[in-house]
């Protein structure tokens, strides 16, 4: 699954302290998630989706496999 | 990378210390007769090595709860870390490459024992074996019926 949290965190002036405190995660959390080694459960996937007030599905994007 | 590693400190000191005192003293208690084994030799200065780093991670602890008493912002920080589903989730991937490391200890040291006649060695490791398999059939029933 990949996803596009930095983009979109950039895109809104956001740091990731600032996400990770909103959201109550780790900064290494946000860091973990935004270069793909971590795929979030569904109750953190919907935390960042509301936060930015989008669809789980325009932020994390799965791929199967080929 | 200084709070990973105080958190490490923290959270690692009294069990490695703990571990350490406990393997070596069990080690002592089955090789009564070890003093020609120069490894042997020294099980009684490893166990105290691993009094004092258990009596290091008792002070530590206790001194990181009383600091963070004083400041609120080092408490949420520790609360935040401590839910946090990643960290979680590291601890369970951890614990369980752990047990698996532990099964195969426990397998060489029962083989070990039969090897070096120590009857009580043995059984030891043997029972630990046969106890884990038992937890292990109790505790998926127990999350069988929970998840």
């Amino acid at each position: 699954m990949r996803n596009r949290l930095e983009e979109i965190r950039k895109q809104r002036n956001i740091t990731q302290e600032e996400l990770a405190t909103t959201l109550e995660v780790s900064r290494q959390t946000i860091g973990s998630l935004e270069n793909g080694r971590y795929n979030p459960s569904i109750i953190l996937a919907l935390k960042i989706a509301r936060y930015f007030k989008m669809y789980v599905e325009e932020i994390f994007i799965y791929e199967e496999d080929i | 990378m200084k709070n990973k590693i105080r958190n490490a400190l923290r959270t690692y000191t009294l069990p490695i210390g703990f571990a350490i005192f406990a393997i070596a003293s069990a080690v002592r208690q089955l090789f009564p007769d070890s003093e020609s084994v120069v490894i042997l030799h020294h099980f009684q200065f490893i166990a105290g090595l691993g009094a004092g780093l258990m009596f290091a991670g008792a002070i530590y602890k206790i001194l990181f709860r009383k600091n963070k008493n004083s400041s609120p912002e080092a408490a949420r920080q520790l609360e935040i870390d401590e839910k946090d589903e990643r960290n979680i989730r590291i601890k369970e991937k951890a614990g369980y490459a752990s047990w698996h490391t532990t099964l195969i200890i426990l397998v060489v040291m029962a083989l070990i024992f039969v090897f070096i006649n120590n009857p009580t060695g043995y059984w030891l490791a043997a029972g630990a074996l046969v106890l884990h398999k038992i937890m292990l059939m109790i505790f998926t029933s127990i999350y069988n019926k929970k998840m």
